[in-house]
């Protein structure tokens, strides 16, 4: 019997996970990522410790699936883009690696905005900046650890670090290249970006750039010590996280869309062409092959819910839990629209991403009367995050022919059929679970020939669970409130800016 | 020592209360339920006999509850629910059962005068939008719909104007209850041309004699001594309509006084010398004893009404798990909610929770209330406090929206028993706020009139300084202060900004409407 392994190394957690042939999960392991940071909006970890934490879910995952590690064919590792991890000649990480979510390079960024060179960086690269990318990292450190450059030999992403442990090669993909970020539309890096940015000398330190679903090396007699694998594993290049979930997810064409009903909410639509439809918002990443993936997030997913319940509480089971749905009988029992309650979900204190940029924005309830229930407000949650589902992908380039819910909120089929009432669009609820892994590992398999093409191997693994038409009559009643919400958001996006001086200046 | 009977006779209930005359204290109260009559689905009817035994019953309970007798009572004042049709025959008996404001029978002629462009004339004349149960509508609804009971009318008057009829023998009417005839607000007088407008100019020779407020009626009779305890040859006063009795008990006599009530409704009295017929067609304006108005800019509902959704709907378990001793689990939510910073950290209320919508400072049936600005650290002390200060910021714009000076705003109603409402409200008034001692203003009021009428003050003024007791004066905090005046105009103009959604949302109700099947 042959198998695969997936690696997905998540930002609070690293997950190994061995597939069979068919696609089924056989073993998992995982483990908390430890997250440093020396200073307030600092996110940085030790390499060494997230490797060994690493190689701790490598075996704690074979001995879960009770294999032979030289039953393992291959394996493939996804990780999350951006941030920087640097090495030298020798390979050792030159200081701590840098995360995505480090907010370090805000000023910079604020220069860079008020420089004006915002608008360019976007056209050549597709994806709208934050303080975390790589190009961003690298600026701060010409600027604040100028001894770093002279001694570096590379610069990796947090999978390419990664793979390098396992095979000892310095190689990257298109998908981290497109979050560096590089020139979108050549699928390369972009010394002429780079520059803009502030990020000038690095030029030479960005590794090769190898297909996703290639064989990128094997695994060397260290790793083996270290994991457990076998010599000589064959490992491909992965690719990042966001990527890797929408091909576990069961994605490959353009028009099929995946959402991931999760924290926070992302919205990606496969696209044939790298359009920058909205301009400025959301990522484009470049995925195997030659499509892209538009991602434009939610910030406020289902931590909109977990706020409402958390705080002003909720129905519980006799144990203690969210009885969800309890709470879903009682929400369906009222009417479409809530009788009138709307919710704006923008309660993520880092405000709006897509499909407008706001970091002021804030949420709202709209429409109650003291007739409104808390039946009415839970409704209102519910019908929300579908709403600013439907206003990302009506933002996007191109139509969805499908649309598959992932995450914890696609396990509610009511939820499903309102994103399909809502959304107009079929709603599919695929079955793969470990997304990011399971992505890898597909690829991995058919690198080494267990299956002929990916698309055969997402057959095997990510079968349609169930399957939500929109119904026309809930569509139209959903159409009217929707353009309420629209009209809604609009109005409050208008005072952000003057509700976020106030509230500084009733501060000061 | 020497005491006055006040009688507030309500829709629902009628209170009796005996006030000692020099200081205002209470001495002694009772209460009867109000029956009301619904022959006809809307219609709300009451049996005038049925109702002054009842008030009759109800005054000597309060003179019992005193323990005094009606030796001891030197004058008797009634206030009454304003508008409706309280008619007597020509032989002085009930022309039929007297129909009471909420009666709804004559919204399609209330109707009809919108549609025929009718109102403006009738608002600029009266500075009152009728509602169906003024008798301006129900007249005319009787001439059409009755003519034989319309025929029958020989006298019409008030709710108290009847109560004062069986106390005195005399049927007369005030100015203050003209007010919601409605009548010429500017001449203090009855309007033929409303009349002629209603298409019931005949109404001329129905009309009562109307006496200043505060004049003497007459004095109570043998016959009425016996059904109500009180000593024949008691002086009774010719009290007044609700809104201006309450208005009075709480202190609002001289122009540039004010009383704001935050009851399950929020309302905002200002008395001026002048009528204030800005904003046109918003509030209610009403004759005051000694030549002034009162401009009345009521929100429905606007009130404790809010604070009691929030905390059902935030703090559904506490408030469940308090269950009858809702007072400690109020103490504690408000003093989280005075722990959390002003503005909890940007949250708006824009408070139109009553189904009727915004009624003050304008007219919005279809506005709703909502919340604008919270995130994941906003919990239920945020929401309530935010609650709290979206009612005192919807005060500041029913002030604003007052054309006349204010000197003095005194505070009453449940609501204000909180005290932190009460300073988020002097902070957004930016001015101080007095709370009264007595929560029966309207009883109060009347019993002011009867004071000065029967000479134990000098005036109104005098009466209501000796007699209208503050329990405290609330300053206003100077940072807090400038933190709502910060604050206001954004709550303002997002408050403009947001009526065509609500128009909006209440197009798309309606064409949702019944066709509502599956969920």
């Amino acid at each position: 019997m042959r198998y695969l392994l997936g690696i997905d190394k998540g930002t609070s957690m690293v997950k190994s996970v061995v597939f069979d042939e068919d696609g089924r999960t056989v073993g998992t392991s995982e483990e908390r990522v430890e997250v440093l940071s020396p200073r307030p909006g600092w996110h940085e970890e030790d390499p060494e410790a997230s490797w060994q934490a690493c190689c701790r879910t490598i075996r704690g995952a074979i001995a879960d699936a009770g294999i032979r590690a030289d039953e393992i064919a291959a394996l493939g590792i996804a990780a999350h883009m951006g941030g920087a991890w640097i090495i030298d000649a020798d390979g050792n990480a030159l200081r701590n690696a840098v995360c995505w979510p480090d907010e370090r390079a805000q000023p910079l960024l604020t220069e860079l905005g008020d420089k004006g060179v915002l608008d360019e960086a976007f056209a050549i690269s597709g994806n709208g900046l934050m303080p975390g990318i790589t190009l961003m990292i690298l600026a701060w450190l010409n600027r604040h650890e100028p001894d770093i450059r002279p001694k570096a030999s590379a610069v990796l992403c947090a999978k390419d670090y990664f793979r390098f442990r396992l095979t000892g090669r310095i190689a990257t993909d298109p998908s981290d290249v497109s979050f560096v970020p590089g020139d979108i539309d050549a699928r390369t890096h972009s010394p002429k970006l780079a520059a803009l940015l502030g990020a000038d000398g690095w030029d030479d330190l960005m590794p090769e750039i190898v297909a996703s679903d290639a064989i990128a090396g094997d695994i060397t007699a260290a790793a083996a010590e270290a994991t457990g694998l076998k010599v000589g594993t064959p490992v491909i290049t992965g690719c990042g996280d966001a990527v890797a979930n929408v091909i576990g997810a069961g994605g490959s064409r353009p028009g099929e869309a995946i959402t991931v009903l999760g924290t926070s909410c992302l919205n990606s639509l496969i696209v044939d062409e790298p359009g920058r439809e909205p301009p400025g918002l959301g990522f484009l990443f470049a995925m195997p092959g030659d499509n892209y993936l538009r991602i434009l997030p939610n910030t406020s997913g289902t931590i909109t819910m977990d706020w409402f319940l958390d705080h002003f509480g909720g129905i519980r089971t006799e144990d203690g839990k969210w009885d969800f749905r309890a709470m879903e009988e009682r929400v369906a029992a009222t009417p479409r629209g809530a009788d009138g309650v709307l919710l704006l979900p923008y309660v993520n204190t880092a405000g709006v991403l897509a499909p407008f940029y706001d970091p002021r924005a804030r949420g709202a309830f709209f429409g109650m009367s003291n007739q409104t229930t808390r039946d009415h407000l839970m409704r209102a949650v519910y019908e929300a995050l579908a709403y600013a589902t439907r206003d990302c992908f009506e933002a996007m380039p191109g139509g969805q022919d499908v649309l598959t819910l992932t995450g914890g909120g696609a396990r509610s089929a009511f939820w499903a059929q309102m994103f399909a009432d809502v959304c107009k669009v079929p709603i599919e609820i695929s079955t793969a679970e470990q997304t990011g892994a399971a992505g890898v590992a597909l690829m991995a398999g058919v690198a080494v020939g267990i299956w002929p093409d990916l698309a055969t191997a997402q057959a095997r693994t990510s079968s349609v669970s169930a399957r939500y038409e929109p119904d026309p009559v809930a569509s139209a009643d959903y159409d009217r409130w929707y353009d309420l919400y629209r009209d809604v958001r609009e109005t409050y996006r208008s005072y952000s800016g003057r509700r976020s001086e106030l509230v500084g200046r009733a501060r000061a | 020592m020497s005491y006055l009977v006040g009688i507030d006779k309500g829709t629902t209930a009628t209170k009796a209360v005996v006030f000692d005359a020099a200081t205002g204290k209470v001495a002694g109260s009772a209460n009867r339920a109000t029956h009301a009559l619904h022959p006809r689905s809307g219609w709300h009817e009451e049996d005038m006999e049925v109702t002054f035994g009842r008030v009759a019953d109800c005054i000597r309970a309060a003179i019992a509850d005193a323990g005094l007798t009606g030796e001891d009572i030197s004058g008797v004042g009634v206030s009454g629910h304003m508008g409706g049709l309280w008619a007597l025959d020509a032989e002085g008996q009930p022309a039929g059962n007297a129909i009471a404001w909420p009666d709804a029978r004559a919204a399609e002629i209330v109707a009809g005068w919108t549609r025929d462009g009718k109102m403006d004339e009738i608002y600029e004349i009266s500075g009152n939008a009728p509602i169906p149960g003024v008798p301006l509508a129900l007249l005319a609804w009787l001439k059409t719909n009755d003519p034989d009971r319309y025929a029958s009318l020989h006298r019409i008057a008030f709710a108290k104007d009847y109560i004062n009829y069986r106390l005195t023998g005399r049927f007369v009417t005030d100015e203050s209850d003209i007010s919601f005839f409605p009548c010429d607000i500017r001449k203090r007088a009855f309007s033929q041309r409303l009349f002629e407008i209603a298409g019931i100019p005949e109404v001329a020779d129905k009309l009562p004699d109307v006496l200043p407020t505060g004049s003497l009626v007459g004095k109570v009779t043998a016959e009425a001594a016996e059904l109500t305890g009180l000593k024949p040859g008691t002086p009774v006063v010719t009290g007044a309509g609700d809104a201006v009795s309450a208005a009075l008990g709480a202190g609002a006599v001289l122009p540039g006084q004010a009383v704001t009530v935050i009851g399950t409704s929020f309302m905002n009295n200002l008395t001026t010398d002048r009528p204030v017929m800005e904003p046109a067609g918003v509030g209610f304006l009403f004759l005051m004893p000694d030549g002034a108005w009162q401009k009345l800019m009521a929100n429905t509902g606007g009130g404790s009404l809010c604070l009691d959704w929030a905390l059902r709907a935030f703090d559904k378990d506490r408030l469940e798990a308090a269950g009858d001793d809702r007072g400690a689990f109020f103490a504690t939510m408000e003093a989280e909610a005075a722990s959390v910073s002003p503005l909890a950290n940007g949250v708006f209320t824009h408070p139109y929770f009553n189904t009727s919508g915004m009624s003050a400072p304008r007219f919005i049936p279809e506005a709703r209330a909502s919340i604008f600005g919270f995130d994941t650290a906003t919990g239920p002390a945020q929401m309530v406090r935010s609650v709290m200060e979206g009612v005192a910021l919807s005060m500041v714009d029913c002030y604003a929206a007052l054309d006349g000076s204010v000197d003095e705003i005194r505070l009453t109603g449940g609501g204000a028993r909180s005290r932190l409402w009460a300073k988020i409200c002097a902070a957004a008034m930016n001015r101080p706020l007095g709370l009264l001692e007595a929560e029966e203003t309207g009883a109060l009021g009347v019993a002011l009139l009867a004071a000065v009428a029967t000479g134990q003050h000098p005036d109104l003024a005098t009466a209501t300084h000796a007699m209208v007791r503050l329990a405290d004066t609330v300053e206003p905090d100077p940072d807090l202060a400038a933190i709502y005046a910060d604050a206001y105009p954004l709550f303002r103009d997002l408050g403009r900004d947001l009526e065509p959604l609500w128009r909006k949302r209440a197009d798309i109700l309606s064409q949702q409407g019944k066709r509502q099947d599956t969920p």
